[in-house]
């Protein structure tokens, strides 16, 4: 540390004596090497106020002539501080990132004690429709959009089974009834993985209802995923509008994607209970 | 009229200039303290490696101007060997250089747009820019400035 305070000391001298960038530039190498050696922006701060004590009384001068030192001076130490400032930003995005991965794996867990509650729905009530809207419900908590869509079936005869939108909106209600699911299933279906579309991407595909006397509705975004079951067959589709806070992002169209995954399995379960169920003798 | 300066660099000596060029042209855009250092330490840090790695290239520096903003446009090139993976060269760990999150991590994130375009054997070409915004009364005095010259 006394070397690098020595040579901090002597550059800086150089720079408040005839401050340009060829003096300055001693002060962005002493960073780097300060990040290098991994001192700490303290220590880079003692050895900064240690150079000015000893600059200021070795080189007495007018009041003026002392201010435009310590200003000198401060450039420098701004000039050596920006190689910490690179790394503490990276450091912050490291951070975010990590309440990120935090977020996702909260939101496995939540899907995976979500799959326990579907497996129990299926085989109690054996209900179809009712377990979808556990899964529409669900994908509304996960994944914070407006409205979910679940639609049952192969390509050409999918219907709606279920939607969970706010029940208070005659206008989602609307377009559930209204909307036209097969151009979206036809293309989640060619891309062979979920969708991410912006409300620009999803408009030549999906109109709205006009909305009569209520304002209608805009559609600000579309994700979708393809129901499937073990074989490959098609089996549904899923769909979420309208995220609740802005656009739909990766890390939605992946836990959208396992959404599916466990959804399709238990539909397909649910499928098999029910087949099971229908050909036992009554007794 | 658009500000522009071209600086060669083939030497540890020039990014001196270049670090003088960039600084000098952000506080001729108006930018702020700390604004000019973080933008100089950026093209320090592309600097460096343009030399260690493709020997020879050009930084050229431009203003941008936009209604709400105005910036400064760095574009770094050299015909030098190229980058292999872009995309580990940004994350932090891929080099000793970079491992701290210096080097080319470390200049994208001092700046607002980072754009990486490399070719093997071909060269890379960096673009950045970073963004100022403008007040209300220097919008005003613009739009009088306008009228006034109209």
């Amino acid at each position: 540390m006394s070397g690098f305070g020595n040579l901090y000391l002597d550059s800086m001298r150089a720079y408040v004596r005839r401050p340009c960038e060829s003096t300055l530039r001693p002060a962005y190498e002493l960073g780097r090497d300060a990040v290098q050696r991994e001192l700490s922006v303290l220590d880079l701060a003692i050895a900064h106020h240690d150079g000015l004590a000893r600059a200021l009384s070795d080189e007495p001068a007018a009041p003026e002539e002392q201010e435009r030192l310590v200003r000198a001076a401060g450039d420098f130490f701004l000039e050596a501080l920006s190689a910490f400032d690179m790394v503490q930003r990276g450091f912050r995005e490291a951070r975010d990132s990590a309440l990120v991965e935090r977020r996702h794996s909260a939101q496995l867990r939540q899907l995976s004690d979500f799959l326990a509650d579907v497996s129990l729905a299926a085989g109690v009530s054996g209900s179809l429709d009712e377990m979808l809207r556990l899964v529409a419900e669900q994908a509304r908590e996960l994944i914070p959009a407006v409205c979910c869509i679940v639609a049952i079936g192969s390509e050409d005869n999918a219907r709606i089974r279920v939607a969970s939108f706010p029940e208070d909106s005659p206008r989602w209600q609307a377009f559930v009834r209204w909307v036209d699911l097969s151009h979206v299933g036809a293309m989640v279906r060619s891309a062979g993985r979920p969708i991410r579309l912006s409300a620009e991407e999803i408009a030549p595909y999906v109109g709205v209802p006009a909305g009569g006397s209520t304002p209608a509705l805009v559609l600000g975004g579309w994700l979708a995923a393809q129901l499937t079951a073990l074989d490959g067959r098609p089996i549904g589709s899923i769909h979420m509008m309208n995220r609740r806070d802005g656009r739909f992002s990766e890390l939605d169209q992946a836990v959208l994607e396992h959404l599916a995954q466990l959804s399709s399995a238990a539909v397909e379960r649910a499928g098999h209970y029910g087949s099971e169920h229908s050909s036992r003798p009554r007794m | 009229m658009e500000d522009e300066v071209r600086v060669a660099v083939e030497t540890d000596d020039d990014l001196v200039t270049a670090r003088a060029e960039g600084r000098a042209l952000a506080q001729r855009l108006g930018f702020q303290r700390p604004d000019p250092t973080l933008i100089a330490t950026a093209i320090s840090e592309l600097a460096r490696n343009l030399v260690m790695h493709a020997g020879q290239g050009e930084i050229i520096m431009r203003s941008l101007r936009e209604e709400r903003r105005h910036g400064l446009l760095v574009i770094v090139r050299d015909e030098g060997p190229g980058i292999r993976d872009v995309d580990a060269a940004l994350r932090v760990g891929h080099a000793s250089r970079g491992s701290l999150g210096l080097g080319l991590p470390g200049a994208r994130r001092l700046m607002d747009e980072f754009e990486v375009d490399s070719r093997l054997d071909e060269g890379t070409t960096i673009t950045m820019r970073k963004w100022r915004v403008r007040d209300e009364l220097e919008l005003l005095r613009e739009r009088r400035e306008r009228r006034q010259a109209t």
